[in-house]
């Protein structure tokens, strides 16, 4: 009988939270409406970071680094500008020494809903060694107020040092990649570049004139067109065999 | 719970009931001895032709065919409702279709019924390609299995003329492909190729689809070959390799790079592809080094594995001639195979008859098995033309009006098979896929007419089949197999 008691008591405080919950539930939140109010936000996540590397840029002096905007809300028939910042905090590029004085303002062309920042970076021999980083946030003002808070900052990694980019280690269909015996097996390990080297990567880049090979994400390139500077690349090598670092020739996986 | 017990048992005894039913039913139909109806286990039509069969009806049905109604049925559908079938196939190719001729004697319903398998094939499955000029332009004749003969096919089916100059036809598959194979034509001196679809001779691709960007310079393609899941193209300044599909099943399905694989060589236009399902290798000859080199899965050129040919008969490599026919010729064990290829030495200008195998689950390793000089060559003429049987032990030799049958395990003066006279010269000369009929374009005056030869030993040389006037010039002649399971 105690037991029976005890379970109505618990079934009744069960309905009695689930009702609280329901009516919670039920609070109206007044949310912003589209056309009210039009927002930006970087195209990419603040985690996300761009990396700019003087090695992969045809000036070994001075480039520009596009960060994209994405624009949501209605699309202007004006220009429209925009205002941001760098985070002091978080940033260690030198102005003037990794990039050139920002002006914090950039125009929205009317009719488009992107638009992008375009930054001045500079070439210093402490890349060479190491990396900086600039990063930028948006301030709101009377045209758009901040879009999705976690792409309202955004990072530029400045080098001019290679590094492994993500696309060497993917694999269609698959996991990102396999990784066995300290070795990376992704498609460009099985069917492609072949094991990463920051001298490869150097080379590859150098001979085709391309920074990238990201075939399964760009949707500017083929993968027929991935291919053929991968075979470029492999042809060139057997005209003009090169070791690895470690004594070992420089080979590359793809079948042709 | 006892309704539902109940209601079990009600079931239950149902059933045991109905399974003791004795069924009276008769269901000898075509044992009827007053209702015979005799058919061919198997028939073979085309997609898109009549298909007409008249069979054997016993005396009763014919004495009284008005009572009678006529079903025929392929996979239960009917396709004619006559006493002899004569309905145009519109199927798609398959083979050994289930199908039946059904007939009813309406006065009394009784039934008679008698089966048979249909292959519906496509419409140019396989047959002869005949390949030369004609009124000054390009032209590709076409005979079918059944001797059904088509004039300028390919201009009938595409609506346009093929470019001048005609080179040479192959025919490409993916390995252990159930897809009917590529035709490949080239063409003279000249970028232009073109693929066409095995099943309809459609036009499928050309140089200008086929590759990354612009058509590479100095492109002057020879053949095309399917490797398991590469392509090769190999053209005179040099080769170019794309993935193939195999898996989808669809040949196009990647572009070839703007890059030729770099080195110094330049293939011959005489080639041939190991074995068909089971190899994955072709062979070639180098015209620079004078050697046989091999493409194989990797995508490279690469000279032939020697290492097991611990007492070699002749080198593969350097041999400082020229290559004047090769094909394969036969298995060898479960992994290998036998090439034969003739070259004809640039010193002395002897022609030598050079016997190789193949071997191995992977990559291929290389064993000579002998090399004769080719007895009586003195009788050839300079452009004499060769063709290595596969699966006999022959090589077929035309030299101006005349046809010889060489035996390259015996090394035996060649055979006279058949002299087409004075005033003629065989333009062109192919064997089909058994070894049994040769393809013949025989140039008489201003005229070519294309034949088959039965080479059949016993009736060696007879004619089965002769069309006049087929072209001006004749270029090539290639027997299109179609389904590459049919090589076994």
């Amino acid at each position: 009988m105690g037991n029976e008691i005890n379970f109505r008591q618990m079934k009744n405080i069960f309905i009695l939270i689930i009702s609280l919950v329901a009516l919670i539930s039920c609070e109206e939140e007044k949310l912003t409406a589209w056309g009210e109010q039009d927002f930006v936000s970087f195209h990419k996540t603040a985690a996300d970071s761009t990396v700019f590397s003087f090695i992969l840029n045809s000036d070994k002096q001075k480039g520009t680094c596009s960060i994209a905007l994405d624009l949501l809300g209605k699309i202007s028939d004006v220009d429209r500008t925009l205002n941001y910042e760098v985070v002091e905090s978080n940033t260690t590029a030198i102005e003037g020494k990794h990039y050139e004085k920002l002006s914090g303002v950039v125009t929205i062309k009317a009719n488009q809903n992107s638009g992008s920042i375009d930054i001045p970076v500079l070439n210093s021999a402490d890349l060479k060694e190491d990396y900086v980083i600039l990063e930028l946030t948006i301030i709101p003002n009377e045209y758009y107020a901040c879009g999705f808070p976690d792409k309202i900052s955004n990072r530029i990694v400045i080098t001019d040092q290679i590094s492994r980019p993500l696309w060497w280690d993917l694999a269609p269909g698959y996991a990102s990649y396999y990784y066995v015996s300290g070795n990376y097996y992704g498609l460009h390990q099985r069917n492609g570049l072949g094991q990463y080297s920051d001298k490869k990567y150097q080379l590859f880049v150098d001979v085709t004139g391309i920074p990238g090979l990201d075939f399964l994400n760009d949707e500017n390139m083929t993968y027929d067109e991935a291919r053929n500077y991968m075979l470029q690349f492999k042809y060139w090598l057997l005209e003009n065999p090169q070791t690895e670092d470690n004594g070992e020739p420089m080979q590359v996986t793809i079948k042709g | 719970m006892k309704k539902i017990v109940n209601i079990t048992y009600i079931l239950l005894a149902t059933v045991l009931y109905t399974g003791c039913y004795d069924d009276l039913g008769n269901y000898e139909y075509a044992t009827l001895p007053e209702m015979s109806i005799k058919l061919e286990e198997q028939y073979t039509t085309f997609i898109g032709d009549e298909f007409v069969v008249e069979p054997e009806f016993s005396k009763y049905i014919l004495d009284n065919q008005d009572d009678f109604s006529y079903e025929w049925l392929v996979k239960g559908e009917v396709i004619s409702t006559e006493k002899n079938c004569n309905a145009i196939i519109g199927l798609t190719p398959k083979l050994y279709q289930y199908s039946a001729l059904r007939i009813t004697e309406n006065s009394t319903d009784r039934v008679a019924y008698t089966t048979f398998n249909l292959q519906v094939e496509s419409q140019f499955k396989n047959g002869w390609m005949i390949l030369g000029e004609k009124d000054g332009k390009s032209c590709l004749n076409y005979l079918r299995s059944d001797n059904k003969y088509y004039q300028n096919l390919y201009k009938a089916i595409n609506n346009e003329d093929l470019p001048g100059s005609p080179g040479q036809i192959n025919e490409h598959w993916f390995s252990w492909s159930s897809l009917l194979g590529q035709i490949f034509i080239s063409f003279n001196e000249s970028p232009y190729y073109v693929e066409l679809d095995g099943s309809s001779f459609n036009k499928m691709a050309t140089a200008e689809t086929e590759f990354v960007g612009a058509v590479p310079e100095n492109l002057n393609p020879y053949y095309a070959y399917s490797v398991d899941k590469l392509d090769y193209l190999v053209s005179e300044n040099g080769i170019y390799t794309r993935p193939n599909d195999s898996y989808n099943s669809a040949y196009q399905s990647y572009k070839y790079p703007s890059y030729k694989l770099p080195g110094d060589y330049k293939l011959s236009r005489k080639n041939t592809r190991g074995d068909i399902v089971f190899g994955n290798e072709i062979v070639a000859f180098d015209e620079k080094s004078d050697s046989y080199l091999m493409m194989d899965t990797r995508g490279i050129l690469s000279e032939m594995n020697t290492s097991y040919d611990t007492e070699p008969v002749f080198s593969p490599n350097d041999m400082d001639a020229e290559i004047l026919g090769i094909n394969y010729a036969g298995a060898k064990g479960w992994s290998g195979y036998y090439v034969v290829g003739l070259v004809r030495e640039k010193g002395s200008g002897q022609i030598k008859v050079q016997r190789f195998s193949l071997s191995g689950w992977g990559l291929k390793t290389f064993m000579s098995e002998s090399e004769n000089i080719l007895p009586g060559q003195d009788q050839l003429s300079a452009n004499a033309q060769f063709e290595v049987c596969r699966n006999r032990p022959y090589v077929y030799i035309t030299s101006g009006s005349k046809l010889f049958r060489y035996n390259h395990i015996e090394n035996t003066q060649p055979v006279e098979v058949k002299d087409f006279g004075a005033g003629s010269e065989i333009q062109a000369f192919s064997i089909d896929l058994s070894g049994m009929v040769g393809g013949v374009i025989l140039k008489t005056g201003s005229v070519c007419d294309f034949m088959t030869l039965d080479l059949e030993i016993a009736n060696e040389g007879n004619v089965l089949f002769h069309q006049e006037n087929v072209l001006d010039q004749g270029v090539s002649v290639f027997y299109k197999v179609g389904d590459l399971w049919d090589y076994y």
